[in-house]
């Protein structure tokens, strides 16, 4: 029967440990398990046999680190069509399963790895395991969910294969990427495997106690593949203590909760004996579908229930001429503390919307959603109508995303649905068609039923979607708020779907709208709002919020509330500070409110130059005098740059922008991840108003020089931390001489000095960032 | 964790930092706190020494250095540490909202995972001090041959990239030879053959 079908309707055995099993027979330490496809065939198929004998009904493949990162000598299709050869010539008719494990480096933005290689590596191995005949596909010992993500892809896409999905707590209960077990069931079932499950790391002791977590979360059959205890090093040797016994014993615990039983390090045919025979007779519990509408990033995970869900509203250009500016200048950085601020103010979910005239949305969209995920572990709403933006952004998202949004237009349904149910979206769904928008509550429900039964047409299940029922300003209608919350109660009280609202647009072309926006977001709320789409910056908003979430008893002891009401640098926030004494003693806010004033009656240039360069410069002095240290140092170029901020928010309101001094290039080279001196420095720079082109970190030499010519720089600052790196440094050295012969180079890092500068033909050796920025200040004079 | 070690780290050479930064070392201690996740591997395994070269594991390590550092010593520690992910988020999140807090994020962990090693190591009977790839001869190179013995990857999710630098970047791996009875004097600082090193601790 087909293995599929079996999965969740019976109990089945999946093998036990081959690596451990290996090194008992002479595999060395470090030595790869999956050569001895080829040079041990013998002893690779007479341990499959040994577990077939001991009753296993899915025999696992020799094939967990067959990928083309780790192998060395042979190809992974070798090494697979080896391996799911001997295993198939054990198991006969049972099942066969291909295993992949993780690719042994970690993933961008925490490693090096970008991801499209990662999904590239996996189908390798996807398309080997297939055409060597596999039954099913076993993704196991995962312990980053970007990483299972791409393994998923790659299954998906190069198979029609089942996919069971395993992955590896620490004892703390996380993945190694700081996933907790919802927010990585949340993305395993998003992208449709058929069981997913807990293998290696703990032992079947450790593992009783999160079972229960992994039940109430999973609407999938459960897998089970513990190690024989938790490994202990010891002489060399990686020992687990569990006897089959005592794993027998502790898995018949397990065993009426999950229907798919195993083994992982250290475990035996021995320990698979001992186990099927205590857990044959213990039937599975049956599966329930949990029906929860959630969100997820790579660590955590928003479930849209009873509580008002808040997903803030500010990354979007519309009517923002600073964002608009930020994103033609590629300032991702201003993007992200958008992100963070929102955040900080109560946010759950980032609404991210970067779409202006004029630039490669899919490729901006990309580059600020991976920026932001590097920063914070919020989960993103994807808000595009662009598709193919749409579609890599999906792609690329880390966690089960949240797209904005599908309409009922005919057009819309065709193309968005297919694309949320390929990447396990859930998405929202605006109560619009080809008609417009209707004017009454029933047009919209009979809209947001055509949505529901073509999401369900795709596979998407209700749960997944979050009917919009559109906010229209009451100042072209009086009913129109009334009409939104009818569609928007009947939604979600008759269809039971979850609903969302972008709540400000209430107010559109009335005065003192935030007065309307709160009192309507109460309302809302009190009719059963899922998520508000909102500005979490506007404290009117943040009152209200507070305000029913006390009235409906969820603010336990009104704690919350209080806690907002009662702060303590209240005093220190008002206080009046000279811009200049605020830049100096490092203080952000004031810095920031003392710009503002002077904006009201001096121009831009005379407050940067008159204030808040000598106050720079009296800081540098400081510091490089040793009178002050780099956190005040930073302290007040953060100062200075809320201060440029305001500035800049004033600028762009009139359209103007102001003039650069110039541009530098700056990298942290090739191999090098260690970029806090680069970054140092960047801000430094960008406070004596030079242009800075940032390449990042792990920088190839030739983009670097790339970058050089393409922007004319006449100068570049070049970072390395390590003895290794170094080379590369000189390598880009050497390009920028032969391709940009006239732009001068600044180097610097820890194990840099003056001498080692000369040598590799530097033109300035920066000891620390100040020396820097006084090289910038004498070439750009 | 003891604030003069995260100073030394800033760059204070003794010297004392103001409120205004103390208040915010303690801030992103305790935010910091909040989402690393420590974990190690340790291994014993014995150790032959033939002039600058260290047999362990059946693996050679070329290293005047290091050979020196094991002098005497029949087993060896082979220590794998790390911070984890959270770590690297937290310093890049201070990277684009408060700069001044990302360096000091930088030292804290600094100080963290030295404070972690030492903790994970302290039930060692006579060891000599921790002595990592990139000390002295000792090629960054061999992070691959420890990051393999101690199966990191699998193990705690520490990897390298092709340039032998760690990832997730606030990590430690280290050997630390056993002696068996005889107690080394020299310790830190006092330990390493690079003396113009502006983060020395100061002796005494």
């Amino acid at each position: 029967m087909d293995i599929r079908k079996r999965l969740g309707q019976e109990r089945l055995f999946l093998d036990g440990a081959i690596g451990t099993m290996l090194q008992k027979q002479g595999l060395a330490i470090g030595e790869q398990p999956e050569l001895w496809n080829i040079t041990h065939p013998q002893i690779v198929r007479e341990l499959h046999s040994a577990y077939v004998q001991a009753g296993c009904d899915i025999i696992t493949a020799n094939t967990f680190g067959a990928n083309r990162l780790k192998l060395k000598g042979y190809t992974p299709q070798e090494i697979i069509s080896a391996g799911v050869s001997l295993a198939r010539q054990a198991a006969g008719d049972r099942a066969v399963a291909l295993d992949i494990g993780p690719t042994g480096k970690l993933l961008a933005p925490f490693g090096d790895l970008p991801f499209e290689t990662a999904v590239d590596v996996f189908a390798q191995m996807v398309e080997a395991g297939v055409q060597a005949g596999a039954d099913l596909i076993l993704i196991e010992t995962m312990s980053d969910t970007y990483e299972i993500k791409a393994a998923m892809l790659a299954a998906k896409e190069h198979s029609t294969l089942p996919v069971i999905v395993s992955f590896t707590l620490d004892s703390a209960a996380r993945l190694l990427t700081g996933a907790d077990i919802q927010s990585a069931i949340c993305l395993i079932e998003s992208l449709g495997a058929d069981a997913l499950g807990v293998n290696c790391g703990l032992g079947p002791a450790q593992l009783r106690e999160l079972l229960p977590v992994l039940c109430k979360f999973s609407s999938l059959p459960l897998v089970l593949m513990p190690n024989a205890g938790v490994p202990e090093l010891r002489n060399g040797e990686t020992v687990f203590r569990v006897s089959p016994e005592d794993f027998a014993q502790q898995m018949a615990q397990l065993a009426g909760s999950a229907h798919i039983l195993g083994g992982c390090c250290g475990t035996t045919p021995a320990h698979m004996a001992q186990m099927i025979a205590a857990c044959k007779p213990i039937p599975p519990a049956p599966i329930t579908e949990k029906h929860v509408t959630a969100v997820s990033s790579y660590g955590k995970t928003v479930v849209f229930a009873e509580q008002t869900v808040l997903i803030g509203e500010r990354i979007n250009p519309t009517g923002k001429p600073r964002m608009k500016q930020a994103l033609r200048e590629s300032d991702w950085d201003y993007l992200y503390r958008e992100g963070l601020a929102q955040i900080a103010q109560g946010a759950q979910i980032l609404d991210v919307n970067v779409g202006i005239p004029g630039i490669d949305e899919a490729a901006v969209l990309a580059q600020v959603l991976c920026g932001l995920q590097s920063v914070t572990d919020a989960p993103l709403q994807i808000d595009t109508a662009d598709l193919q933006a749409a579609s890599q952004a999906l792609r690329l998202y880390n966690g089960k995303p949240l797209l904005n949004s599908v309409s009922g237009k005919q057009e819309s349904l065709e193309t968005v649905l297919p694309l949320a149910k390929k990447y396990g979206a859930a998405v929202v769904a605006l109560t619009l068609d080809e008609n417009g928008i209707p004017e009454t509550a029933a047009g919209r429900i009979a809209i947001a039923r055509r949505i529901l039964d073509a999401a369900k047409h795709y596979g998407i299940a209700k749960k997944d979607i979050l009917i919009d029922a559109l906010t229209m300003t009451v100042s072209t209608n009086d009913e129109n708020a009334r009409i939104t919350l009818e569609t928007m109660e009947y939604c979600r009280r008759e269809l039971a779907v979850h609903t969302v609202l972008g709540v400000s647009n209430i107010s559109f072309g009335l005065p003192q709208r935030e007065l309307l926006n709160a009192a309507f977001f109460s309302l809302a709320m009190e009719r059963g709002l899922s998520g508000a789409i909102m500005n979490p910056m506007n404290a009117a908003m943040m009152d209200a919020y507070y305000a029913h979430r006390v009235l409906r008893g969820k603010d336990s002891h009104c704690s919350a509330y209080i806690s907002r009401f009662s702060s303590v640098t209240e005093a220190a926030r008002t206080a009046n500070y000279s811009l200049c004494d605020a830049v100096r003693l490092g203080l952000k806010e004031q810095a920031g409110s003392a710009a503002r004033q002077l904006l009201l009656h001096a121009q831009p240039l005379e407050i940067i130059n008159g204030q808040l360069i000598p106050a720079l410069d009296q800081v540098g002095k400081a510091y490089e005098e040793k009178r002050a240290f780099l956190p005040q140092l930073l302290s007040a170029a953060e100062a200075a740059k809320s201060a440029f901020e305001a500035i800049k928010v004033h600028m762009a309101g009139k359209g103007e922008t102001s003039e650069k001094r110039g541009k530098i290039v700056l990298a942290t080279v090739k191999g090098d991840i260690h970029d806090i001196g680069k970054n140092i420095l960047k801000v430094l720079l960008e406070n004596y108003h030079f242009s800075v082109i940032d390449l990042g970190r792990d920088v190839d030499p030739m983009r670097i020089v790339q970058a050089v010519c393409e922007e004319k720089a006449p100068l570049v600052g070049l970072s390395a931390l390590m003895t290794t790196t170094v080379v590369y440094m000189q390598q880009t050295i050497e390009l920028l001489r032969k391709h940009a012969g006239d732009c001068r180079v600044m180097v610097g890092g820890a194990v840099l000095t003056q001498e080692f500068a000369d040598e590799m033909g530097a033109d300035f050796y920066a000891e620390n960032a100040m020396a820097g920025v006084r090289y910038a200040d004498e070439i750009f004079q | 964790m003891e604030n003069a070690e995260i100073l030394r780290y800033l760059g204070y050479r003794g010297r004392p930092a103001d409120a205004a930064v103390l208040e915010k070392i303690e801030e992103v201690k305790h935010a910091l706190e909040r989402v690393i996740a420590p974990a190690h591997i340790a291994g014993t395994w014995d150790v032959q020494i033939e002039e600058d070269t260290v047999f362990l594991a059946g693996r050679t390590f070329q290293s005047h250095a290091l050979a020196r550092h094991l002098c005497g010593c029949k087993q060896a520690v082979l220590l794998a540490a790390t911070l984890g992910t959270g770590a690297d988020t937290c310093i890049r999140q201070y990277t684009a909202s408060a700069m001044e807090k990302a360096v000091i994020a930088q030292a804290v962990c600094a100080a963290r995972i030295e404070q972690y090693c030492d903790s994970v190591t302290s039930e060692l009977s006579y060891p000599t001090p921790r002595f990592s790839p990139g000390y002295g001869d000792f090629s960054l190179q061999y992070q691959r041959d420890i990051l393999q013995l101690l199966d990191c990857a699998k193990r705690i999710g520490l990897t390298m990239n092709d340039a032998y630098m760690l990832l997730p970047s606030k990590s430690v791996t280290a050997l630390i030879g056993l002696r068996g009875g005889a107690r080394s004097d020299r310790r830190g600082c006092a330990q390493c053959a690079k003396k113009d090193c502006q983060y020395a601790r100061k002796e005494g």
